[in-house]
């Protein structure tokens, strides 16, 4: 069947989460086309509407993907393994969005990874999938089947010269295997510790040869970018990034949720229109706008537009765009130690700022919420933002788990204070 | 040197011990596995995966037959066991409780759930049951926050628990295992 109208809504268009669309039924709605219509195409002209497109990766750096794909050298060897991973290791503190593709509509990321394998001559594909996801795991296996009976994977793809297989991989539970090179570590079977860079993946990652990581959203952008063209992929933006985007709310709103809203949606739409607003007798105290490792804002940033240099200018970052709520009865230095205590657990213990910064700046803040802080831990917090920052690490583990600490200690000043003046947590 | 042929024959019956110890079945599925990489290192995760699916978690023994097994080394196995979440070193129950304690939880009532499950337990976090039926280990964001709080029984989502009213949270439980639990629990509720 032939597609002409562009679909509103490209990444949710054949989302249904009760029961997602087999083979035969996404096919029916258009499925497949995209990756059709890039098998059609040159491998470089493919990469040249994903550059056009303006596409930013959606695992929370937002680094441009069309770049990223062009990092991979040439071909020289067709015999040579080439490997694509599918990022789906969502552990992100407040991050659901990508559980809720999968699970939706698993047909989409197959499609998604087959124009990329396509694009960069990959032969061998892996779904770094959340050992908890078991309903994603499940159905996406039952569409990668699906796939290979009907020589959508394999060898001779739709009869052309194109081989490529897709794989599961299901992780043992590691935050930091959702950065990339610790992620290709794990595939190998090792520690997820992160890899030196350079050599950068793209050129030698897993086993050594080239290889790319993307985040499972990024994928489900690609088949109507191939088959509705960059001008329009970038006219679905409300402001400067390009597209359309996943948000979610999560906290104490009145409906928690995710939804695709066009990139650039503003904060006060997302919170007050889509998830509804604070739930009745709780007021919007502050937010992270981008999941746990993302820097606190507050009620008065909330007419900023969500996108990447947006959210930046005002002091924190697009991350996953799942959005979590801290309500006036919940404590703020309560959900620092949260997030701090996670990330301190999830160090992968390789680089010594991260290994030793977390666990102290986690007590320090569990003495203080338990009635037990001095000001002078107020102090030695800021000493180990100092360590944990930029620069001093291995990777972005601990100076992402330092946002919520550095912005908290800014805008939660007064609560800090009253804990360590009252020797208890006034929330309690 | 009559020494040292002693302690090889023992090393060798010892190894023939270590391969007895890893069933037909769970070989079978190693040896698939093995197959589908070029170094038998990157099989580790997915092995220590197999032999925790029949044996609930991966004993001493079981990693030192898992490693022989492989042909690889024992530390080299132990370093991967070890580093991962869901790796089992020590004996867990039947049934594994896992609420998550990511933040969209905590922030609706998290700790309370997880009182609550210790105190109808009777067993602190990270623990199993007397009877050796549950256990009982929080885990990170289970990315279902829309419906927060929430907790994995065996590999079921249960969400919207009530973590901030007084009813009693295992009342959405299906598992027939759980029934005994839930009784108990109620009784505590009260």
């Amino acid at each position: 069947m032939n597609v002409t109208q562009a679909p509103s809504l490209p990444l949710t268009q054949h989302l249904n989460l009760q029961q997602p669309l087999d083979l035969s039924a996404y096919r029916e709605q258009g499925g497949y086309l995209g990756f059709s219509a890039a098998l059609e195409q040159s491998s470089d002209a493919v990469l040249q509407i994903i550059k056009d497109s303006n596409l930013r990766g959606r695992g929370g750096a937002g680094f441009p993907t069309g770049m990223k794909w062009s990092f991979v050298p040439t071909v020289t060897d067709s015999s040579e393994p080439r490997y694509l991973v599918a990022n789906a290791d969502e552990m992100e503190p407040g991050a659901f969005k990508d559980r809720w593709l999968m699970e939706g509509a698993p047909h989409q990321l197959i499609e998604g990874m087959l124009i990329a394998a396509h694009t960069i001559a990959a032969n061998v594909g892996y779904i770094f999938l959340r050992n908890e996801y078991t309903i994603a795991a499940k159905r996406l296996q039952q569409a990668i089947d699906e796939c290979r009976s009907a020589g959508l994977l394999g060898n001779n793809i739709q009869g052309s010269a194109m081989n490529f297989d897709l794989h599961i991989h299901t992780s043992a539970g590691r935050y930091i295997c959702g950065e990339e090179t610790a992620l290709i570590n794990a595939l190998e079977g090792k520690r997820a510790i992160p890899r030196a860079k350079p050599p950068f993946p793209q050129v030698a990652g897993l086993w050594g040869k080239p290889t790319i990581v993307n985040n499972v959203e990024t994928f489900y952008n690609l088949p109507n970018i191939v088959l509705f063209g960059a001008q329009w992929y970038q006219s679905l933006g409300a402001h400067e990034d390009a597209g359309t985007k996943i948000y979610g709310v999560s906290g104490r709103v009145k409906h928690p949720g995710l939804w695709e809203l066009p990139m650039g949606t503003s904060l006060r739409e997302i919170i007050e229109q889509r998830a509804g607003g604070m739930s009745d007798g709780y007021q919007l105290r502050a937010y992270q706008p981008g999941g746990g490792s993302t820097d606190f804002l507050l009620p008065e940033h909330l007419d900023t537009p969500m996108d990447y240099n947006s959210i930046s200018a005002v002091g924190s970052r697009m991350g996953t765009g799942t959005v979590i709520v801290l309500d006036d009865k919940n404590c703020p230095i309560d959900m620092i130690l949260n997030l701090v205590s996670f990330f301190a657990q999830e160090s992968c213990g390789w680089c010594t700022p991260c290994r030793e910064g977390l666990p102290s700046a986690s007590y320090l803040l569990s003495e203080i919420e338990n009635g037990r802080g001095k000001m002078s831990d107020l102090d030695y917090l800021e000493d180990i933002l100092q360590l944990v920052s930029f620069g001093n690490t291995f990777c972005a583990l601990a100076p992402g788990a330092a946002e919520p600490l550095q912005s908290g200690l800014k805008f939660f000043q007064r609560e800090f204070e009253q804990h360590i003046q009252q020797q208890c947590c006034p929330y309690k | 040197m009559k020494n040292d042929l002693v302690n090889q024959q023992q090393i060798q019956t010892d190894k023939q011990q270590l391969q007895q110890l890893l069933s037909v079945q769970e070989k079978s599925e190693i040896d698939q596995l093995l197959a589908h990489y070029p170094q038998p290192g990157g099989a580790c995760i997915d092995a220590l995966a197999i032999v925790q699916k029949y044996r609930g978690w991966v004993s001493d023994q079981a990693i030192a037959a898992l490693a022989e097994h492989m042909g690889i080394s024992l530390s080299e196995l132990e370093s991967v066991a070890t580093f991962y979440n869901l790796i089992f070193r020590l004996p867990v129950g039947r049934v594994l409780m896992h609420p998550c304690n990511g933040i969209s939880c905590q922030l609706l009532g998290y700790k309370k759930i997880q009182q609550q499950l210790q105190t109808a337990l009777q067993i602190q976090e990270g623990e199993t049951c007397a009877d050796g039926q549950i256990t009982l280990i929080s885990l990170p964001c289970l990315g279902a926050c829309d419906k927060a709080p929430v907790m994995l029984v065996r590999e079921a989502m249960v969400d919207g628990l009530p973590g901030t009213s007084s009813e009693s949270l295992l009342v959405n439980l299906h598992c027939s295992e759980l029934e005994l639990l839930l009784q108990q629990f109620k009784e505590s509720a009260v």
